[in-house]
This record gives structure tokens, C-alpha cells and sequence, in this order.
């Protein structure tokens, strides 16, 4: 009877938050059964998008699922290489630079290559070109995640690890308990990022040329670049107003829980962040489900503990698994030399098909792409430094605005090129310099975003400084302003110049009304050399655009970045 | 004077451990230098000596953190082969994890142990109490004072139940007070025979806090770090520091460690380089700032103090204090007969004189230097009379081998300011002669643009 009436009792305190997780936990279920029957739908040389705005819904969970499949990649490639790199000297010293290399790869550099081994691999079916999809938007999220992870774990204080080699933690123990948990918040922000980032392609990877083949999946990116080309503004709207829709959920209901309940992993001297937690978490609070759920997961963990503390302590892996182990790795180590010597040759034998003039041109094509990320680098500069420095100096305006920036910031900028270009056709400017500003689009946030964080670090000391020796407005800016926020905007700068660059692709080569308007750089040349699918082309722009980028990382940026640390850190 | 013979029936023995350092481009450093150390059951053990002389080096070599250079470990009579499982550590920053509470914390240790849960949480708790954290064990350590903080790191490690316990500066970075009670109540947990507190071995540059906890206090000299002797302290425990015969031990005890810690006149150097070598002054790293204070601290006690008074005046270190009044003695300012601090007459001039007429007689001293008359002989014989910074570190890297050369420039450079002697560009690395002084060069500085 006792259980007849707790039974009763669980019934009645089950709350509408409970109805709803549950009606979304079936939603998920019939959404994802969806994705796997269009991955497993027969392969489809062209897709027709509908732009009915009832078909909105499933292609914006398919993009979203791409999305988060991509990061679940990220994540794991992040944990792997990043943790190797961290605790490898030889790893290091051959991971770093290559990762360094890789992250100046444009997304249309992989996408040949991923794209015909791929849909070869799985013939018959969409599995190849969705692996092909997600594989893209990986290497626009992944690498920054892998830097971030690498550098906490470099960076764990000496006497924590001493601490932890002392009591003799397992490696997987210090993963778990130390480095994870230490590596939390630069891992949150940039995976934050990293979506945004793997946003920014969304309409280049859902559709794309590759020589005759016109690959096409079903998506918000797709319909965006459909409706755009058919010159459908509702649809254009809609597609807007859904992808907005998307990055807002993913903000709520992933991202700002995350942020709050990461807060206990901030070190002593990062202080606690105030403020209430996010709405999702209260109502989450509010779940039986949940709570039953919970207790079934600490139960378990009991249970595993006192198992665990009966069997004799394990010592160190046998000899055979040891030795397995050792076998898998060094299979792999070949296996990836191997692969490496061969692409190596490929890349040759194709960059070799390039004549001396060839590569001339691709060298001038880099300058004017050169002059255009400069371009963009200053007029961001210049409405950032302003409406950053304001927003930052007002915690109030800070807590306001900070949201809306993320969002904005995270909203992919292609997907209104159109609209942008119009504007500065219409108002007469020709589009080889217009193009300038839609590489804007996918720069400025950056600074801004640094810029604020900058100004928020300013004491207000140095502030007050400005108003005892009543300094006039030029003066103050020039002499404590611009000196104190002058760290945060070479990070800017730096990330929005590799943002610049990447933006190129979709910035000098842009599909307007069913024309299409080149404007003469690197990006265009890449983004028509896939088009055509004429790979030497393509190979001898990606190489020469690598080396330039290179070449100005290691020394122009390092050197700033190098005067930055030093001249202008404030203590 | 050290007891090799008994070392098989030790806990732990360091047998002739010496350390070298890798620095960039090739260069070394010795850190240690023949270090014979026996540590034995039921033991306090204070290694003392100034910051920076190798101690916690050593610490991390007998707990197996570090493989040493040259010599051997020895653990109960056997050579220690990786961790050393026998010891816990205590760190000058506790090393807490921020996410964890304070109970998590102390069972980071405990759960690599393998007891039942039931064994394993009672065993937290009990230690929790022992040092007097009941009530906080679902606190964060940002929640802690220092001292609590301090005392969570200390339970960790009494709940592993080693057998011996590391402190390494445990208490420097506390307050006087809370310094005070972690001192007594680690001496009493020692002294309290049910616990399983065995041996203590710490490391401090404080001589009250050694003298104050430990039955043996090896006095360790820098550059390497070495040690100069062994003393003994047969006081009692609890020690009570208003006991005369507790004040008396203390002051020969200090005497004692005042000698050894007051450079021998003549270290033995390396008698291949020529003898001009040796005479270059080495300058210890001391800002020129605090010369002129300890000269002013001086004065106001009437031009003569005894060095270990000095440094509980100042409140400063003892191996800090010291080195300032080296480098005073080396710009004949004071000598020190019998450790007692005096002026000499330049020095007495120094303080009775104001602005530009100080800086003269400062600036003049330096020049005396023979190290700073080398130095300004480079720069002047250097095309444009200025000489990279590199180029001076390795050119001094033959007369100072066993110095960190980083140090020792910005110690030189900070001398050739204030004294006005030199200039350096630390944009361009470069190190010049200071400029005349002029009228419109004043200008062209007010101006700077640099923020700080």
C-alpha cells in the first residue's frame, strides 16, 4: 500500500517542466530517427529544396545536428591532440606546427579531397556527403579548441602536478580531476566560438560545385543559398529568422548553463562571476525526472566505489597489454607517415602542373586579398574601439549587451551578403572594394569582443589618473586608453585578420540574383578553382596562400604580439 | 660532521646529491652541491637558508620528483626508484584545487589508497578534525583564509598517514599571528605520539620558525647550495619562547647561524682563472632603493645595529637583509665587525646629505666598482658606444658561471640608472652611456609615450 502511495505521490509532483522534457526527450527520438533516414536515403546527384516555410523546421535540425555532430569531433580530436601534445615533447614538437598549418587552411582546401574519398568510400547512399559535410565544419571549429586545450594543460601550476605525482594519481585520475576541470572555461569560450565559426560556412559546405557535380544537402544553409538565388526574400527572411532562432536555443539552453555551472572552475584569483543562474537550470530544477535520474547515477557510483575498493589495488598494466598497446601505436605513427608521404607526393605532382606565371599570379592575387584583409582589419578597428571601449567601461552595459553581441556575432554573416551587396552597388561603390566590407562581416567581432574585454580590465586607477590630471580627451585616450587595451586588440586583430582570410572565399565570390560577382584575390581564385574543379590551381593558391599567412604570423603578428606582452601589460 | 655511516638505519639519506640545471644555449647551473643529509625516525628536521638557495630543489629530489644530477637517494638503505611513496608534501601555495570542496580535496590522497569508502571517509573527517577544519568541509578553498587554506594541504597530506612529512615554506605566505598557530599545532601533532605523524622535514628561511620547531637545523649557503653546518637543538617541546633558558639557546643559536650564514671573506674559486677574475664584485640582487633604506634605518639607530636585529626591524627576510648590507659593504658604506652593522665614514656623509650630493657620492661608488669600470670599458669600446645585452650576458658568463645572468644585468643595469651612469633601451636591448644631462633632452622624455 506504502508503494501504491509514493507511486501516487511521484504522479502528483510531476510538474509541466517534466511534460515538456518529456515531450521534447519523444521530439529528439522522431527528429533523429529522421537524420538517420536521410543519411541513409539513396545518394541524390541534386537535392531540391523546397522553400515552403513548413520545411524550415526540418532542414534547421538537420543543419543543427551537422552542427553538433562537427563539435562532438572537435571535442574528441581537441581531447586527443591536444592532451598528446601537452605531454609529449616529441608530440609537441611535431603536432604544433601542423596544427598551426592546418588552422591557415581554408575550408575549400579540404573540401575536395574529404568530398571524392568520401562519397567513393560509401557509394549508394548520403552517408559519404553528410560525413563529407560534417568533416568540414569540423576544421572550421576544431582548431582553436585544440590550442585552448593544449595551453591549460601546458599550463597547470608546477605544484599541482607535483602534488599529484606524489599521492600517485593515474593519468586518467589527473585528466579527469586536474587538467579537465582546469582547462573548463577556455574550453567553454572557445567552443563557443568554434560554433560560430562552424556557422560562418554553413551555406559553402550544404552547397557546393566541385567541376560538374553539384553537390546539395538538405539545410538551412542550403535554402538560405537556394532562396537567395531564386531571389525569394521571404524565404530569405525566413531562413534569417530561423537561424537566429537556432543560435538563440543553443545560447539559452546549452551554452549559458554551461558558462554558469562552469563557475566553480575558476581558479581562486578569477573570483566567482555574480549574477542569477539561467533560466533553463531553474526549471530543470524543477524535473522528477531528472531528480529520479540522478539518484539512480549516485547510487550506481556508490556501488562502483565499494567494488572497486574490494578487488586488490591494480598495479600496473600486464606486460601483454603493455605491449599491445605499444604494437597500436606505433601501427598508427606509421600508418600516418605513410598517409603524409603520399599526400606529400600527390600535392607535389599537382603544385609541379603549375607554370612559373601560374604561381605569379597567385602570389598577386594574395596581395590584393592582402590589402583587403588590412582593409577590413582597420575600418573594424575603427567602430570597434569606440562602441567596445564604451560598452566595456559600463559593467551595466556590459551584462546588457554581451548577449545580443554573442548572438549577433554568432549569426552566419553569408547568409545576408546579398542584402550587403546590394546596398553598395546601389550607393555606386564597384565590387572589388565593396567586397571589403562583407569581409568585414566576418572579422569585426573579434575586435570587438576583445576590445570590451580589454576595457573591463582597465583599474580604475589608472581612469581616475585622467580625471585628477584632467586631461583632455585626446590626451586621455592616447595616454591610458589605447596604451591599456592595446593587448586585447592585437588578440583581436590577430584572430580577425585569420577571420579575414577566411571570409575571402565567401567574400570575393559572391552569387547575387542569380549572377555571380568575382572580385580579383586569393579567395575568388580558390573558391573558383574548386568551382571548376581544376585542382592544380587550387593546390598552388591554398600553398601560396598558407605560406603568406605563415609568413605574417611568425613575424608580423609575433613581433606585435611579443610588445604587447611586454610593453603594454598591465600588472 | 654529517653521519654517513648511519645512514642504513635512516629513513631517508641524500648521499653526495648534487644538481645541475640546463640553461638555453648550453649553459649550466649548479643548483646543489654535495649535499649529505640523514633523516631518521621521530625527527624535526629545518633545512634554513635564504630564498633561492636550492632548498625546495632538494625537497623535490627526496621526494623523487626530480632525479638528481649526481649522487644517490636512499630510501631505508635503498636507492628510491621514482616516487617516494613514504612521503607527503605540504607546498608553500597549498596546491587546492578550486572545484573541489575541502573534504573533496582531502580525499584526493586517500582515494588513491584503495580502502573501503566507509575507511576511506572516516579517515577524512578524522583528519578534517585533527587540524581543526570540522565545520568546513563542504567549503570551497576560495571560501578559506590562508590559513585555513593551509591547513586543508596539511590534512591532505597527514591522511595518507606518510612517514614523513614535508613542509616546504609552509608558513611564508601567511600573517605573523596565523604563522604562529600552524607552527604549534604542527609541533604538537608531532609531539601527540598517536598520530601517525613520524618525521617532519621542512624547509623555511625564517630562523625563529626553525629554531622554533626543529631538533636539528642544517644551514644551507648559496651559489650552489650547499651546507655550511649542522646544529642541534636539544630544547624540549612545547617550547616556550618566554622561558630564558629557551632565549638564551636561541641567541647562540642565532650567533651561530649569523657566522654561517655571513659569507666566508674567502670562498674557495676556481683557481684556473686568473686572479684579476675573482676580484670582480659580485652584486648581489639588491635594488639600489633599498640601500639608501637600510642606510636611513641605520641612521635613526644611531649608525650601529646587529644584522639579525636589523632584519626583524625591517621585517625582512634574513637572507634579503643580508645581501643589502653586503652590497652596502661594497660600496664602503658600512662595515661589519662581528655582525654588527656600522657606518663608515662615506656612509654617514651618505645619509647627512640630501638629493644631487647623494646621488654624487652613490654614483661615484659605483663607479668604483670594479665590475661596473669593466662594463663601462665595453660600452665605450662598442661601436656607438652601445653593447647588446646579449652580448655583455655572455661576456659575463665567464666571470660569473654559476649566477643567473638575467639577474645579475638587471641588477647592473638598476645600479647604472640610479646612479646614472648607464642607460639601457629595453625595446632594443641595448646598453648605452647615460646621457648629459640637458635642458631640451628633459623635454623629449616628458612627452614619452610609453604608459607606465
Amino acid at each position: 500500500m506504502s508503494l501504491a502511495r509514493t507511486r501516487i505521490n511521484f504522479v502528483r509532483s510531476i510538474s509541466w517542466v517534466d511534460l515538456c522534457l518529456f515531450s521534447l526527450l519523444l521530439l529528439f527520438v522522431y527528429a533523429m530517427v529522421g537524420v538517420a533516414v536521410e543519411w541513409t536515403g539513396p545518394f541524390r546527384s541534386t537535392t531540391e529544396i523546397d522553400l515552403s516555410l513548413t520545411a524550415l523546421p526540418r532542414y534547421a535540425f538537420l543543419s543543427l545536428f551537422r552542427g553538433f555532430a562537427a563539435y562532438f569531433i572537435s571535442l574528441m580530436f581537441t581531447f586527443c591532440f591536444g592532451y598528446l601534445a601537452a605531454q609529449s615533447r616529441l608530440a609537441e614538437k611535431i603536432l604544433i606546427p601542423v596544427l598551426d598549418i592546418l588552422q591557415s587552411v581554408p575550408v575549400l582546401g579540404f573540401l575536395p579531397g574529404i568530398v571524392l574519398v568520401l562519397v567513393q568510400l560509401f557509394p549508394g547512399s548520403n552517408v559519404g556527403l553528410e560525413l563529407a559535410c560534417v568533416l568540414m565544419i569540423f576544421t572550421s571549429q576544431v582548431w582553436n579548441m585544440t590550442f585552448s586545450f593544449y595551453a591549460s594543460v601546458k599550463g597547470v601550476p608546477r605544484d599541482i602536478r607535483d602534488m599529484t605525482s606524489l599521492f600517485r594519481l593515474r593519468a586518467w585520475d589527473v585528466l579527469k580531476k586536474v587538467e579537465i576541470p582546469y582547462s573548463m572555461n577556455g574550453l567553454l569560450w572557445n567552443s563557443m566560438l568554434s560554433m560560430a565559426g562552424g556557422w560562418f560556412f554553413l551555406m559553402v559546405v550544404e552547397s557546393f560545385q566541385l567541376g560538374d557535380q553539384d553537390f546539395r544537402l538538405p539545410g538551412i544553409g542550403s535554402y538560405m543559398s537556394v532562396a537567395i538565388e531564386r531571389g525569394n526574400t521571404e524565404a530569405v527572411i525566413a531562413g534569417i529568422a530561423a537561424m537566429i532562432f537556432v543560435i538563440v536555443l543553443v545560447d539559452r539552453c546549452l551554452w549559458a548553463p554551461l558558462v554558469y555551472s562552469s563557475s566553480r572552475y575558476r581558479s581562486v584569483e578569477q573570483g566567482s562571476p555574480a549574477g542569477s543562474p539561467p533560466m533553463v537550470l531553474v526549471l530543470l530544477q524543477k524535473s522528477q525526472l531528472l531528480r529520479g535520474y540522478y539518484r539512480l547515477l549516485d547510487r550506481w557510483r556508490e556501488g562502483r566505489e565499494a567494488r572497486r575498493s574490494l578487488r586488490p589495488a591494480k598495479q600496473a598494466l600486464s606486460p601483454s597489454i603493455r605491449k599491445a598497446g605499444r604494437t597500436l601505436y606505433f601501427t598508427l605513427i606509421a600508418m600516418a607517415i605513410v598517409t603524409t608521404v603520399f599526400a606529400v607526393f600527390r600535392l607535389f605532382d599537382l603544385l609541379s602542373s603549375s607554370t612559373l606565371r601560374e604561381w605569379g599570379t597567385y602570389f598577386l592575387n594574395t596581395l590584393y586579398t592582402f590589402g583587403r584583409v588590412m582593409g577590413a582589419v582597420t575600418l573594424g578597428t575603427l567602430w570597434t574601439v569606440p562602441v567596445g571601449v564604451f560598452i566595456g567601461s559600463n559593467p551595466q552595459w556590459t551584462r546588457r549587451l554581451q548577449p545580443v553581441v554573442q548572438v549577433i556575432a554568432a549569426f552566419p554573416a553569408p547568409m545576408i551578403f546579398p542584402i550587403i551587396t546590394y546596398l553598395f552597388l546601389s550607393a555606386g561603390v564597384p565590387f572589388e572594394y565593396g567586397c571589403t566590407l562583407l569581409m568585414l562581416m566576418g572579422s569585426q567581432f573579434y575586435i570587438l569582443f576583445n576590445v570590451i574585454s580589454g576595457a573591463s580590465l582597465i583599474p580604475e586607477s589608472l581612469k581616475e589618473l585622467g580625471t585628477v590630471y584632467q586631461l583632455s580627451k585626446r590626451e586621455y585616450w592616447k595616454a591610458i586608453i589605447l596604451p591599456a587595451i592595446f593587448p586585447s586588440l592585437v588578440n583581436g586583430w590577430i584572430t580577425a585578420a585569420g577571420g579575414a582570410w577566411n571570409a575571402s572565399i565567401v567574400s570575393e565570390f559572391v552569387t547575387y540574383e542569380g549572377r555571380t560577382l568575382s572580385a580579383p584575390g586569393i579567395g575568388s581564385a580558390i573558391s573558383e578553382a574548386a568551382r571548376d574543379a581544376d585542382f592544380a590551381a587550387l593546390s598552388g593558391s591554398i600553398v601560396m596562400m598558407i605560406t603568406v599567412l605563415v609568413l605574417i604570423n611568425r613575424f608580423f603578428w609575433r613581433w606585435m604580439y611579443n610588445l604587447s606582452e611586454t610593453r603594454f601589460r598591465l600588472e | 660532521m654529517v653521519p654517513i655511516e648511519t645512514q642504513n638505519e635512516g629513513l631517508l639519506a641524500l648521499d653526495q646529491v648534487s644538481q645541475r640545471f640546463r640553461l638555453e644555449k648550453g649553459r649550466e647551473i649548479e643548483v646543489l652541491k654535495n649535499i649529505n643529509v640523514a633523516v631518521k625516525d621521530r625527527e624535526i628536521i629545518a633545512f634554513l637558508g635564504p630564498s633561492g638557495c636550492g632548498k625546495t630543489t632538494m625537497l623535490k629530489i627526496m621526494a623523487g620528483l626530480l632525479p638528481p644530477t649526481q649522487g644517490q637517494v636512499l630510501v631505508k638503505g635503498k636507492p628510491l626508484k621514482g616516487i617516494n611513496s613514504q612521503l607527503a608534501m605540504v607546498f608553500q601555495d597549498p596546491a587546492l584545487l578550486p572545484w573541489y570542496s575541502v573534504r573533496q580535496n582531502v580525499a584526493l590522497g586517500v582515494s588513491q589508497l584503495m580502502l573501503p569508502p566507509k575507511e576511506a571517509a572516516d579517515r577524512v573527517d578524522e583528519n578534517l578534525d585533527m587540524v581543526g577544519l570540522g565545520g568546513f568541509e563542504d567549503a570551497y578553498p576560495r571560501e578559506l583564509s590562508g590559513g585555513l587554506r593551509q591547513r586543508v594541504g596539511l590534512a591532505r597530506a597527514l591522511a595518507v598517514r606518510p612517514e614523513i612529512l614535508c613542509l616546504d615554506e609552509p608558513f611564508s605566505s601567511l600573517d605573523a599571528l596565523t604563522a604562529e598557530d600552524l607552527r604549534a599545532e604542527v609541533v604538537d601533532l608531532w609531539n601527540d605520539s598517536e598520530n601517525a605523524l613520524n618525521t617532519v622535514v621542512m624547509v623555511t628561511h625564517d630562523i625563529y620558525e626553525a629554531v622554533f620547531m626543529a631538533q636539528k637545523i642544517y644551514v644551507f649557503g648559496e651559489n650552489p647550495g650547499h651546507i655550511r653546518t649542522v646544529l642541534n637543538n636539544p630544547l624540549p617541546y612545547p617550547r616556550d619562547t618566554r622561558n630564558p633558558k629557551y632565549q638564551e639557546l636561541v641567541d647562540v643559536i642565532h650567533a651561530v647561524i649569523t657566522e654561517a650564514l655571513i659569507p666566508e671573506e674567502e670562498t674557495g674559486a676556481p683557481t684556473s682563472q686568473p686572479s684579476w677574475y675573482q676580484s670582480l664584485e659580485n652584486l648581489p640582487e639588491v635594488d639600489p632603493s633599498e640601500i639608501v633604506g637600510l642606510m636611513e634605518v641605520l641612521d635613526n639607530a644611531g649608525g650601529r645595529m646587529d644584522i639579525f636585529e636589523m632584519a626583524n626591524e625591517t621585517e625582512s627576510e634574513f637572507g634579503r637583509c643580508l645581501a643589502v648590507v653586503k652590497t652596502a659593504e661594497l660600496l664602503d658604506f658600512v662595515v661589519t665587525p662581528k655582525q654588527m652593522v656600522t657606518f663608515t665614514k662615506l656612509g654617514r656623509r651618505f645619509v647627512s646629505v640630501e638629493g644631487p650630493a647623494r646621488k654624487a657620492i652613490f654614483s661615484e661608488q659605483v663607479n668604483h666598482l670594479r665590475v661596473f669600470q669593466m662594463l663601462l670599458t665595453w660600452v665605450e669600446e662598442a661601436p656607438n658606444h652601445e653593447i647588446s645585452q646579449q652580448e655583455v650576458m655572455s661576456r659575463l658568463q665567464g666571470y660569473f658561471p654559476n649566477e643567473r645572468l638575467d639577474r645579475l644585468f638587471g641588477t647592473l643595469v638598476a645600479f647604472g640608472r640610479y646612479a646614472e651612469i648607464l642607460s639601457y633601451n629595453s625595446n632594443l636591448e641595448t646598453l648605452m652611456l647615460a646621457e648629459e644631462e640637458e635642458p631640451e633632452a628633459d623635454e623629449g622624455s616628458a612627452s614619452g609615450k610609453d604608459p607606465q
